[in-house]
C-alpha cells in the first residue's frame, strides 16, 4: 500500500472512529443536533458553506481545462463567481423573501406553491433528479480517477472503491458529523489547495515566468480564445461559459430554499460576503494550476489528472496524502449532500406526493436509501468503461438545470402574469432543447453554447405558455397579494442590507402592512 | 395547553440598540411589541446510537412556514398584559392540521440531513399548542432624513425592513 492510500485510510478511519466514539459517548441534545453550528462566527460559516458546494470539478475538470484551454476557462471561473453576486443581490433578496411567504421548504415545493399544479411537482422532480443524477456521475468519476492515480488500480476498480466509500459516507455521515465536520473539511481543502496552488508557482519560478513558459508552448493559450483561438469571436460559447455557473447555479435545488432554523441570522448574511471572498480566492486555483501543468507534465495522457499529477511532482510525499484527502473531502461532501437532496426528491416531491401520501419518515428514509443505491449503480455501470469528462457532465448538467428551471424562479418575483401553464411550458422545453441541442452536436455546427439557447426557448415557453393562458389559468388571488408583498423590498440603508433576516419577511409583512 | 407567549427576550432598548450598531445616526420614533401567531409541536426525535431527545417546531400561521428552534421560554402568567395581536390577513393563512403536517415534514427532512440513511426515522409528537404568541417589535426610525419600517425579532434581534 503506497504511503498516499495509507494516509488516506488512517484519515477517515481516525475521523469515523472519533465521530462514533463522540456520539455514544456526548451528551449533545436534539436542537443541537438540528441547530448545530450557531456558535460559529461568519468567517467559519462561509468555510462550511463553501466546503460543501465546491466539488470535484473544482480539483478535476477545472484543471484539464486550464491545462487544454490555458486562460479561456476564466469564462467559466468569472461565472462562478457571478453566481454568488446574484444570490446576494435584489434577485437573490426577493427570491428568498418569496419563498418565506409561500412557506416552502424545498424548491420544488417552493415552485409548486407560486404556480399551483401537481404537474409542476410531477415535471420538476423528475428533471431535477435527472440533472443531479449527472452531477453525482462527475463526482462519481473524479473520485475514481483520484484514485486510480493513487493506487496504480485500473479505472473500474477504482471507480467501484470510491462510488463505495461515497456511498458508505452517505449512509454512516451522521456518524462522522460529529468530529468531521464541514469546517474540518473546508480547513483541508483550502489548505490543499493553497499549497499546491504556491508549490505549483514556485516549480515554475512565479506567476509572471510561468505565463512566459505556457505562452512559448503555445501563446494562445495567454488570451481568453482557447488553444487554437477557437472561441475568439464566438460570443454564444462565451457567454454560454459565463452564463453556466452563474445563471444556471441558480437552479440547483438547494440555492434557492434552504432556511430551516429560527436562530440568530446575521451570522448566515455576512457569511456571505465571506463566500464571495473565499471564491474570489479559490476558484482561479485549480486553472492556474492546471495551465501550469503544461510546463511541468507536458505529455499528460489524461488532462483529468493535471493536479494530482502536480501534486505528486511538486509537494513531498506525506502532502500528497493531505491534498488527496482535502479532494477526496470535497468529491465525498458533494456527493453526499447531493445524494440526499435527490433521496429527498424521490421520497417527498414523488413518492409522498403522487404514491402514497401517508408516507412516515421511516419510509422516507427507505426511498431515500433505494434512491441512493440505484443512483449509485446505474452511475457505475455508465462510467466503468467509458467515463465521460468531468468538466462536461457538470456543465452539462448544470446547464439543463439552469435552463429548465431559472426562468421560472425569476419570473415567480418579477412577472406577476407568470402562471402555472408557462412554467410548465417553460421547464419542459428549457430541457429539452438545451439537452437536445447538446447531443445533437450543435454547438460545434452554430458556436452556440446549449445554455444560450436553453434559457432562450425556456423564457420564450415561459411568456408565450402564461399570456395564451391568462383566462383559462389565471394566477390565484394569494399569489397576487404574496408577489405585491414581495415587491415591497427597498430602499434598505447599504450598511443594513447584508445582516438582513430574510426569515422574519413574512412576519414583517403581515404584522407591519396590516394594521 | 392551548395557548402560550414567548418571553419577548429583546427588549424595546436592546432592539433600538441593534439598529444603532449597524446604523449610527439611525433615530427611533417609536418602537410597538406585536405577537404574531404560530402553531407549535414538541417532538421525540430518534437521534443515531440509539439516542433520543426532544425538538421543537413552529409553524407560523400566515406564511405555513415552518421552523425548527430552541425549546421555548413562556411568558409569566402575571406577566400578561394586553397584547397587540397582528391580525388574520386572510389570503395566505393555514390551518393547525396543515401546520402539523409541514413541522413533521420539515423534522424529518432536517434530521436525515443530519443523520444521513442511516436514520431509521421514528419521529414522535409528545405535544402540541394551537397558538405560540411570538414576540415582534415594529419600528419607525428615521437615517439621514428618510423614515422607515423596521421589524427586529422580539426572541434573537434579527431584523427585516418592512418599508419606508
Amino acid at each position: 500500500m503506497s504511503f498516499e492510500i495509507l494516509f488516506l485510510v488512517i484519515y477517515f478511519v481516525a475521523m469515523a472512529g472519533i465521530g462514533v466514539w463522540a456520539m455514544k459517548r456526548g451528551k449533545q441534545d436534539a436542537e443541537g443536533f438540528l441547530l448545530g453550528g450557531r456558535s460559529l462566527g461568519p468567517g467559519v460559516t462561509a468555510l462550511r458553506l463553501q466546503s460543501s458546494s465546491m466539488s470535484g470539478y473544482m480539483f478535476i475538470g477545472a484543471g484539464s481545462m486550464g491545462y487544454t484551454q490555458g486562460y479561456f476557462s476564466m469564462w467559466y471561473a468569472l461565472g462562478d463567481l457571478g453566481g454568488g453576486i446574484l444570490n446576494l443581490s435584489v434577485l437573490g433578496r426577493r427570491m428568498r423573501k418569496l419563498s418565506q411567504i409561500l412557506g416552502s421548504i424545498t424548491s420544488i415545493e417552493y415552485l409548486e406553491h407560486r404556480y399551483p399544479s401537481k404537474w409542476i411537482r410531477l415535471i420538476a422532480a423528475p428533471v431535477a433528479l435527472f440533472c443531479m443524477f449527472f452531477y453525482v456521475l462527475a463526482q462519481f468519476i473524479a473520485g475514481g480517477r483520484g484514485l486510480e492515480m493513487v493506487s496504480g488500480v485500473s479505472f473500474p476498480v477504482a471507480l467501484a472503491i470510491a462510488i463505495g466509500v461515497i456511498v458508505l459516507y452517505t449512509f454512516l455521515g451522521g456518524y462522522l458529523a460529529v468530529a468531521y465536520t464541514d469546517f474540518v473539511q473546508a480547513i483541508i481543502m483550502v489548505v490543499g489547495m493553497v499549497w499546491i496552488l504556491v508549490a505549483t508557482l514556485m516549480a515554475v519560478g512565479g506567476f509572471t515566468k510561468g505565463n512566459e513558459a505556457v505562452g512559448e508552448i503555445n501563446p494562445n493559450l495567454l488570451t481568453m480564445w482557447g488553444a487554437d483561438l477557437g472561441y475568439q469571436g464566438q460570443w454564444g460559447v462565451i457567454l454560454g461559459a459565463l452564463l453556466v455557473f452563474s445563471i444556471g447555479y441558480m437552479g440547483w435545488p438547494h440555492v434557492v430554499v434552504s432556511h430551516m432554523a429560527m436562530k440568530k441570522p446575521s451570522v448566515a448574511r455576512t457569511a456571505g460576503v465571506y463566500s464571495l471572498i473565499f471564491n474570489l480566492l479559490f476558484i482561479p486555483g485549480p486553472y492556474l494550476v492546471g495551465m501550469f501543468a503544461l510546463i511541468l507534465l507536458p505529455n499528460l495522457a489524461n488532462p483529468e489528472t493535471a493536479i494530482f499529477e502536480v501534486a505528486d511532482a511538486v509537494l513531498p510525499t506525506f502532502a500528497v496524502g493531505i491534498v488527496m484527502a482535502a479532494i477526496m473531502a470535497a468529491i465525498m461532501s458533494t456527493a453526499d449532500a447531493l445524494l440526499l437532496q435527490a433521496g429527498t426528491i424521490a421520497s417527498q416531491d414523488i413518492y409522498a406526493r403522487f404514491i402514497n401520501r401517508k408516507m412516515n419518515d421511516a419510509q422516507m428514509v427507505w426511498v431515500s436509501r433505494i434512491t441512493v443505491l440505484a443512483l449509485a449503480i446505474i452511475g457505475y455501470a455508465i462510467a466503468a468503461f467509458d467515463p465521460p469528462a468531468v468538466a462536461a457532465v457538470v456543465i452539462f448538467s448544470t446547464t439543463v438545470l439552469g435552463s429548465a428551471f431559472v426562468p421560472s424562479y425569476i419570473c415567480a418575483v418579477w412577472w406577476k402574469k407568470a402562471n402555472a401553464v408557462g412554467a410548465i411550458s417553460s421547464m419542459i422545453a428549457g430541457t429539452l432543447v438545451s439537452v437536445l441541442w447538446q447531443v445533437s452536436g450543435a454547438p460545434d455546427a452554430t458556436g452556440i453554447d446549449p445554455m444560450v439557447t436553453g434559457i432562450l426557448a425556456s423564457t420564450a415557453a415561459m411568456i408565450i405558455g402564461s399570456l395564451a393562458s391568462q383566462k383559462s389559468h389565471p394566477v390565484p388571488e394569494h399569489i397576487g397579494r404574496a408577489l405585491d408583498e414581495t415587491a415591497k423590498i427597498g430602499p434598505i440603508p447599504k450598511k443594513m442590507l447584508i445582516d438582513q433576516d430574510a426569515l422574519l419577511a413574512s412576519q414583517a409583512e403581515m404584522a407591519g402592512r396590516h394594521e | 395547553m392551548s395557548e402560550l407567549v414567548l418571553r419577548t427576550l429583546v427588549d424595546g432598548q436592546d432592539a433600538q440598540r441593534i439598529l444603532a450598531a449597524k446604523a449610527p445616526g439611525l433615530a427611533v420614533t417609536s418602537a410597538k411589541l406585536r405577537h404574531h401567531p404560530f402553531a407549535g409541536f414538541v417532538f421525540e426525535v430518534p437521534q443515531l446510537a440509539g439516542r433520543i431527545a426532544q425538538a421543537h417546531a413552529l409553524v407560523d400561521y400566515y406564511s405555513g412556514k415552518a421552523f425548527v428552534t430552541d425549546p421555548w421560554q413562556v411568558q409569566d402568567a402575571q406577566a400578561g398584559q394586553r397584547m397587540d395581536l397582528v391580525a388574520d390577513p386572510k389570503w395566505n393563512t393555514i390551518d393547525f392540521d396543515t401546520a402539523r403536517e409541514r413541522a413533521k415534514a420539515l423534522l424529518s427532512t432536517a434530521v436525515l440531513r443530519r443523520a444521513r440513511l442511516a436514520w431509521r426515522g421514528g419521529i414522535r409528537e409528545t405535544s402540541s399548542v394551537a397558538k405560540v404568541w411570538k414576540p415582534n417589535w415594529v419600528i419607525e426610525a428615521k437615517l439621514e432624513g428618510k423614515s422607515y419600517r423596521i421589524m427586529v425579532d422580539g426572541l434573537n434581534g434579527g431584523y427585516f425592513f418592512i418599508g419606508s
